[in-house]
């Protein structure tokens, strides 16, 4: 049984979601992305100190899915940056879920990455960034490896993936992140 | 020295660095997608100004928000000044962060953890 992206999007969707995304992720769908959910959250009066963290984590969530958000052929679409953005108020707390493609040969390198921030604590995951702030490289999208461990640290939690086989060639990542 | 003035957008800082007085400011919010090119004309100004930097350059950084892309090249900008601070010139960099914004003010704290310069953390009311 293979993966269909509908069915799983469509079951992420309950009453608890109060923004959903799936499509292109280019520079002007990332604006529009984070507009509409800051229209959302300050509609909801939400405090400054929550909707400041959670705007922060999906800022990288979101430029995270614009830089690595792979489009397998047979999607049929003419972008070439594909993703999923699902954010939930869930009474005590917020989800937001994201998901894109990425080739299988990546999938090492993300899982040991998320496996790594995940057994830090909150004293190590700041000592960490600390240190990749200062090792003055830079990835050629800019970022250098921050987005993950800035994920981690502002949402004080750890990430939840999952990967979802698609095609030869292609996994399914899904995130989800609780602040 | 000139000055350079970038006009501030909803993913980009307004810059207004005043080389005459040496009053520096980084205002509102730094989430380009690519912050490298954003940040070159601010990175090829700085580099003139090092050369004839005033006696005391004040650095004023007022941010609401910055990305993870954005926060390598804010460090690149501290380091440019910290060459001035090392030969002897004054230079003072005022961290502002809303009041309750922890996490603002724990990032001026990652900066002054790295960077020579002492950080003046300044509180503001929203």
């Amino acid at each position: 049984m293979s993966f269909d992206l509908n069915q799983w999007y469509e079951e992420k969707i309950d009453e608890d979601a109060i923004f959903d995304y799936k499509g292109r992720i280019d520079d002007e769908d990332v604006t529009r992305i984070l507009n509409s959910i800051e229209r959302i959250l300050k509609a909801k009066d939400e405090s400054p100190k929550i909707f400041k963290k959670i705007f922060n984590v999906l800022i990288e969530l979101v430029q995270n899915l614009h830089h690595h958000g792979e489009v397998p052929a047979n999607l049929n679409v003419d972008y070439n940056k594909f993703g999923v953005l699902i954010l939930r108020d869930e009474g005590m707390q917020y989800r937001i879920s994201v998901g894109n493609f990425i080739k299988i040969e990546g999938l090492k390198l993300i899982r040991d990455r998320i496996d790594q921030i995940n057994t830090l604590s909150s004293e190590e995951t700041r000592n960490l960034y600390r240190i990749i702030l200062n090792n003055e490289q830079f990835s050629e999208k800019g970022g250098g490896g921050l987005g993950m461990v800035e994920i981690a640290r502002k949402s004080g939690n750890n990430m939840e993936y999952q990967f979802i086989d698609y095609n030869t060639d292609y996994l399914f990542l899904s995130i989800d992140v609780v602040i | 020295m000139n000055s350079l003035v970038l006009e501030g957008s909803p993913k980009t800082p307004s810059i207004n660095f005043d080389g005459e007085k040496g009053a520096f400011l980084i205002e509102g919010r730094s989430i380009p997608e690519n912050s490298l090119d954003f940040y070159k004309p601010v990175m090829e100004w700085l580099d003139s100004y090092v050369n004839e930097p005033q006696e005391e350059t004040k650095v004023s950084i007022r941010l609401e928000y910055f990305n993870t892309s954005s926060s390598k090249c804010i460090l690149d900008i501290f380091k440019k000044l910290e060459t001035i601070f090392k030969r002897g010139k004054r230079v003072i960099i005022n961290w502002h962060y809303e009041v309750d914004d922890e996490d603002m003010l724990e990032a001026g704290e990652d900066y002054q953890s790295i960077v020579k310069i002492p950080f003046n953390m300044v509180e503001e009311d929203e």
